[in-house]
């Protein structure tokens, strides 16, 4: 023991004092200070517009017409979100989003949850035909005017079938992603067979193996394509706008909207007439801050899974 | 428990490979059976058919007398514990130990009661509430073992489940797993590489090589009488010391070295040119008049010494008692108790009986 701690002693004695800098070479230092310098200024350039569209949505008129709004709130108000949050299709529109996102998730997490451990699985009929079927829809589409045609007919389809409301068809067509299933199997495939086996000898069936053993030990990489798929339904604007009325429209097909029509300074948004205490500009980023705020609350709180889940989807012990 | 009754069972895989060839066995309630074998022998896939997560491509299987060789793993009433445990890392180990029963929709008061006392059979009170991951790998396979218990299956299977642990606690291990078996009579089907685990707990030895069983027997009789070189040579540790040489003028001329052999020996050679003689480490001694042997190294077990040596031109390992020094290059002489050697067939392999 006594010599042990000599050792630890000498040890200590010889350590190098300082870990950092004094043990690298030039170039490494050289190379680390441009990398951190990069890297914080590639950070800036990425956050500065979500702290501008807050200081600008909060700002005065007069001020924001000035030029005065760089970092902080200049005057501030409240009355830009007072305005928005009283305009009923605001609501309505956010509503829509909502229900498109929600249910879309589901949907869409039904499908590849299904799809992706059916596709795992070595003694599915065709699992080699399939598997290529599915990635052979990532490189090549079947562009814009088929998409439009088959959504078309996903909604007539619908329509006669007894559901009326347009919003179902965005949830339906656009519910089947071929990447997210490729991450779900992948995840499902890191899964030990034994596994599989030990919950088949314990009396389990093919859906309670899927759902009470894979799911739940995959639960990083489905919140991760939970993830990824709800944000591009709450983010979904293209198709809607195409496929949908403005009653069925989601928000960001109402913001875009709105943004087009204070661009464009006519009707209510004339500056001659303008005489609120925030300029039109305010009203359209205090939309832009209230279509992300759910994101912002969601993503805390699946951040921890993203990280793991990418990782545990793409690697394979 | 129950008795299984395997006939002629076959596994030839979809790649044409042959895994298993003509399995026949009877085995009876409350036996420990051990499959032993190298890896690739078909001992595990023989357990994987028992347990139905095999297909069997020929033969039939029953259980207590029924025939389940087309039945699903659930139906057949069986509990298997794995190499790597195979336990769920999302549930708790009471979840893990109660989830069959909530699969079969047993009452929670019963499912409750018998999870607590696997528990306590398996000193894993403290930690029904810990997720796999904090356990060390002892109390894993204590948990894979627990899963099987709370069943109460007819037939417990066991691939390999010391595997992955250290020499100690397999150590351990296996003599808890020996003690599962005294308390519950329970019917075990045990597959190891390890000659050592088959020794000791097994009833009944399944020695298995190239997908065929080459002998079944009680651990006294795989080891004392082999039915051929393989199974002399798998099962004993070093394993047995093999010389072939063939008869002349009533001895074994081993590369020169004539072995005097008796009446009964050459009677049981009648016929037979080549023949091996078989010889157990442990099973020479000392003797001025017996042969020469060169010496190339001790070893030394603290117990034993392990002498490795050339005889009669031939390689061969012998085990004495306590702790001997040699020199390299040192000569001795041997002697052999022609009743405690082997004699096989060199073409065959097959030992050589009367």
């Amino acid at each position: 023991m006594q010599n042990t701690n000599a050792q630890v002693q000498v040890a200590k004695r010889y350590r190098p004092k300082h870990d950092g800098f004094k043990r690298m070479e030039t170039s490494e230092i050289v190379f680390k200070i441009f990398s951190y310098f990069f890297l914080t200024l590639f950070a800036l350039i990425c956050l500065y517009p979500f702290i501008y569209s807050i200081a600008a949505a909060f700002s005065g008129r007069l001020e924001f017409n000035a030029g005065d709004v760089i970092l902080f709130p200049v005057n501030p108000q409240i009355d830009a979100f007072v305005s928005i949050i009283q305009q009923p299709q605001f609501w309505n529109s956010y509503c829509n989003t909502l229900f498109i996102t929600l249910y879309g998730t589901i949907y869409c997490m039904l499908i590849g949850i299904l799809g992706g451990y059916a596709l795992s699985k070595k003694r599915l009929f065709g699992h080699k035909f399939f598997n290529f079927m599915l990635v052979f829809t990532m490189w090549f589409t079947a562009g814009m005017i088929p998409m439009y045609l088959n959504y078309q007919a996903t909604g007539s389809l619908m329509n006669s079938i007894g559901i009326g409301d347009d919003k179902w068809m965005i949830v339906v067509a656009m519910g089947m992603s071929a990447y997210n299933i490729i991450l779900l199997r992948n995840a499902f495939e890191g899964v030990s067979p034994e596994i599989e086996e030990a919950a088949k000898v314990d009396g389990a069936n093919e859906f309670q193996i899927c759902s009470r053993v894979y799911v739940p030990m995959s639960k990083a990489t489905i919140a991760t394509v939970a993830l990824f798929f709800g944000i591009s339904r709450w983010n979904g604007y293209f198709w809607a706008k195409q496929m949908l009325s403005i009653t069925d429209a989601p928000l960001q097909v109402y913001i875009q909207d709105e943004l087009e029509t204070i661009n464009s300074g006519e009707g209510k948004y004339d500056l001659s007439t303008w005489n609120e205490v925030y300029a039109p500009q305010s009203l359209m980023y205090s939309m832009i801050i209230c279509a992300i705020i759910p994101i912002l609350l969601v993503y805390p709180f699946i951040q921890k899974y993203f990280a793991a889940g990418v990782n545990l989807g793409g690697v394979k012990e | 428990m129950a008795t299984v009754s395997l006939q002629h069972l076959q596994k030839i895989y979809d790649t044409g490979n042959l895994a298993v060839e003509d399995f026949n066995m009877e085995i009876q309630d409350g036996e420990f059976i051990v499959l032993v074998g190298p890896s690739g022998c078909g001992k595990s896939t023989t357990l994987r058919m028992i347990a139905g997560l095999e297909g069997i491509t020929k033969g039939k299987m029953l259980i207590d007398g029924n025939d389940v060789t087309e039945k699903a793993s659930k139906d057949r009433d069986i509990a298997m514990v794995f190499q790597n445990y195979a336990l769920y890392g999302n549930m708790t180990v009471y979840q893990n130990m109660a989830f069959s029963l909530i699969l079969r929709k047993e009452n929670p008061e019963v499912i409750h009661n018998k999870v607590i006392a696997a528990a306590k059979m398996l000193r894993l009170y403290e930690q029904l509430n810990k997720k796999p991951s904090a356990l060390s790998g002892g109390q894993r396979q204590r948990v894979a073992m627990g899963r099987s218990i709370v069943r109460n299956p007819k037939v417990f299977l066991f691939d390999e489940p010391l595997s992955n642990l250290d020499a100690q606690l397999r150590s351990s291990m296996r003599r808890e797993i020996k003690i599962l078996h005294n308390k519950l009579k329970a019917t075990m089907i045990y597959v190891t590489h390890d000659q050592t685990e088959a020794l000791t707990l097994a009833d009944r030895i399944v020695v298995m090589s190239m997908g065929r069983v080459q002998q079944i027997g009680t651990p006294y009789e795989i080891y004392n009488n082999p039915n051929n070189m393989f199974v002399a040579s798998f099962i004993g540790n070093p394993p047995t010391n093999f010389f072939t040489g063939k008869i002349q003028d009533g001895c074994l001329n081993i590369n020169g070295t004539m072995i005097k052999l008796r009446k009964k020996e050459l009677d049981l050679c009648n016929g037979v040119e080549e023949i091996t003689l078989g010889i157990r480490p442990e099973r020479v001694f000392a003797d001025e008049n017996g042969y020469p042997v060169k010496v190339e190294l001790v070893e030394h077990l603290g117990q034993f010494s392990l002498i490795h040596c050339v005889m009669a031109k031939t390689k061969c390992v012998f085990k004495v008692k306590g702790w001997i020094d040699l020199a390299e290059g040192s000569e001795f002489k041997v002697g052999l108790d022609l009743d405690k050697c082997f004699l096989f067939d060199n073409e065959t392999g097959q030992r050589l009986r009367g």
